[in-house]
C-alpha cells in the first residue's frame, strides 16, 4: 500500500492549471490541494473499468499540465534523441507517457478508496533549492503508516511555469534510471527497434505508429510549433 | 476607410513579426534549457559503475527472479496472512534496534559523533520504554529523530572507495565489490551472529529477512513491470540509492 501511496503523490500531487506560481514550491503545494480535491470527485460504486479509463484519461490529461514530458523524454533517451525522426520523437514521447502511465496510474486507480483517506499533512514540503533563475528542486517527504519516503522534483522554468523534469524517490532519478536502461538498448538496436520494443510491451496503446502531433506541416513554421510554440504552452 | 485598413494590415504584420522574434529568442533559450538539464545527465555526473561480470549476474538476476516468485513471495504472503502488520512493523524495529553496533562502529568510523550519540539515546530509550525495540518513543523527541543510515560499505565509501564491480549475490540480490565487502563487517557487527548454536542465529537472521520482505512486497514486481530491462534498472537503482545514502549523510 505504502507504494500506491508514493506513486499517487509522486504523480498527482501534481497537476491542475495553476500557473503564474512565483515559486516552484508554491506550484507544488497548489497541486497537492487540487489533488486531494480532484480525488474526492472519483465515484465509481459499480467499479466500471469505462468510468476508470475516463478518470485515467483526465489524470493523464493534467498531468501534462505540470509535466515536462517532453524533456523527459528526451531525456531519457540522452545523445540519442537526435537519431530519431521528427516523427519518431514525438511518436517515443507519446509511447513513454503511456509507459508511465500504465505502470504508475491503473494501479493509483484500484486503491482510490485508500488515497481519499489519506491525511493530507502526511505530505510535507520540506525544503526548496533554486540552482538557478530556472532550475529547482522541492523536496517532500510522504509518510506512510510510520515509514518516511523522500520524494524530490527536480523543477525547470519555461517561460510561464516552472514545470517539472525528474523525481527522485529515496535518492533514485526517474530519467536517469530510464536512460541507463535505453542507452544500453540503443548500443544494441536501433532506435525504430526499441520504439517497437517499447509499443509491444504496452497493452495497448493510442499512440499512432505514424504520430501526428497537430502542429502546422508548413515547413517554414515547423520549428515554431517544436520550439516556439510549444514554449508558449 | 482605406487608410484604417492599412492601419490594421501594418500592425498586424508588427504583431506577426514580434512574435516571430519571439519564437526566435525562446528557441535559442529552449536550447539552452536543454543543454543545462542535459549536463545534468551527461556520463560524468552519472557515476557509472563497472560491470564485467554482467554475463554471470544476469544469470544470478534470473535465479533470484524464479527463487523470490516461486518460493520467497509464497512464503512472505503466507506470513503477512498469519502475522498482523502492526506486529511486523514492530518486529522489524526490533530488529534494526538490535543491530545498534553496526551503527554505532560505523557512525564512529565515519566521525559521525552527533549520529552517534542519537543512535545511542534511541537505543536506551527505545529498549527501555519500547519493549526492546518494538516501538520506537525515541522518534516522538523531535531532536532524536532517525539518523542517516550506515553500515561498513558506507563507510568504506565515505572513506573514499568506490564501488569497484557491480555483482549480484545469490538470493541477497544487487550488490557491489565494496558493498560486499562491507557486508561482511556487518556481519561481525550484527549481534545475532553471535547467538550460539549457529543454526539458531542463521534462523532468526532468515525470520528477519522474511519480516522485511513481507513489508516490502509487490515492490520488485513494481519495478520489473515499469523496466525496459529490469536487470540494468535494478542495478541503476541500487547504485543510485546507494550513492544518494553515501551524500546525504
Amino acid at each position: 500500500m505504502q507504494r500506491i501511496i508514493i506513486f499517487t503523490f509522486i504523480f498527482f500531487f501534481l497537476f491542475s492549471s495553476v500557473s503564474f506560481a512565483k515559486e516552484p514550491s508554491d506550484t507544488l503545494k497548489k497541486y497537492i490541494d487540487k489533488t486531494f480535491e480532484v480525488f474526492k470527485t472519483y465515484d465509481n460504486p459499480t467499479n466500471s473499468t469505462e468510468y476508470k479509463l475516463e478518470f485515467e484519461n483526465k489524470l493523464i490529461d493534467l498531468a501534462k499540465d505540470i509535466f515536462a514530458f517532453d524533456i523527459m523524454s528526451r531525456m531519457v533517451l540522452g545523445r540519442h534523441y537526435r537519431e530519431l525522426s521528427k516523427a519518431q520523437q514525438k511518436e517515443f514521447e507519446c509511447l513513454f507517457i503511456e509507459l508511465l502511465a500504465q505502470n504508475y496510474f491503473d494501479k493509483i486507480l484500484s486503491h482510490v478508496d485508500d488515497i481519499k483517506k489519506f491525511p493530507k499533512d502526511n505530505i510535507k514540503i520540506i525544503d526548496q533549492t533554486i540552482f538557478s533563475s530556472r532550475k529547482a528542486e522541492v523536496k517532500t517527504e510522504i509518510k506512510y503508516q510510520d515509514k518516511y519516503t523522500p520524494v524530490n522534483y527536480r523543477f525547470v522554468f519555461l517561460g510561464k511555469k516552472w514545470k517539472i523534469y525528474d523525481v527522485y524517490v529515496e535518492g533514485v532519478s526517474l530519467i536517469k534510471n530510464y536512460r541507463s536502461q535505453f542507452k544500453d538498448m540503443l548500443l544494441k538496436k536501433s532506435p525504430k527497434k526499441v520504439i517497437d520494443e517499447l509499443r509491444a510491451k504496452l497493452k495497448d496503446t493510442k499512440c499512432n505508429k505514424k504520430f501526428n502531433n497537430g502542429c502546422f506541416k508548413l515547413r517554414s513554421l515547423y520549428f515554431m510549433c517544436n520550439r516556439g510554440l510549444w514554449y508558449a504552452n | 476607410m482605406r487608410i484604417k485598413k492599412e492601419v490594421i494590415w501594418i500592425i498586424l504584420i508588427i504583431f506577426s513579426y514580434s512574435n516571430l522574434a519571439l519564437a526566435i529568442k525562446n528557441s535559442s533559450n529552449y536550447d539552452d534549457i536543454m543543454s543545462e538539464i542535459e549536463s545534468e545527465y551527461s556520463d560524468e555526473n552519472t557515476k557509472k559503475v563497472s560491470d564485467p561480470l554482467e554475463p554471470v549476474n544476469r544469470v544470478m538476476f534470473k535465479i533470484n527472479d524464479k527463487l523470490y516468485f516461486y518460493f520467497f513471495k509464497p512464503v512472505a504472503k503466507t506470513y503477512t496472512e498469519i502475522v498482523p502488520l502492526n506486529f511486523r512493523q514492530g518486529i522489524s524495529r526490533a530488529f534494526t534496534n538490535i543491530k545498534y553496533p553496526i551503527r554505532a562502529v560505523n557512525y564512529i568510523l565515519e566521525f559521525k559523533f552527533v549520529n552517534f550519540f542519537k543512535a545511542t539515546c534511541r537505543l536506551i530509550i527505545n529498549t527501555a520504554l519500547g519493549f526492546g525495540g518494538l516501538l520506537d518513543p525515541a522518534s516522538g523527541i523531535k531532536s532524536l529523530k532517525k539518523p542517516p543510515k550506515a553500515d561498513t560499505g558506507l563507510t568504506l565509501g565515505k572513506w573514499g572507495l568506490g564501488h569497484g564491480v557491480y555483482v549480484v549475490l545469490p538470493v541477497f540480490g544487487p550488490s557491489s565489490l565494496r558493498d560486499g565487502v562491507g557486508t561482511i563487517g556487518d556481519y561481525f557487527l550484527n549481534p545475532i551472529t553471535y547467538v550460539e548454536p549457529a543454526y539458531a542465529s542463521y534462523g532468526i537472521k532468515g525470520g528477519e529477512k522474511l519480516n522485511y520482505l513481507s513489508l516490502h512486497l509487490g515492490e520488485y514486481e513494481d519495478l520489473k513491470s515499469a523496466a525496459m530491462d529490469p536487470y540494468i534498472a535494478v542495478r541503476n537503482a541500487y547504485i543510485q540509492h546507494r550513492d544518494s545514502l553515501l551524500s546525504n549523510n
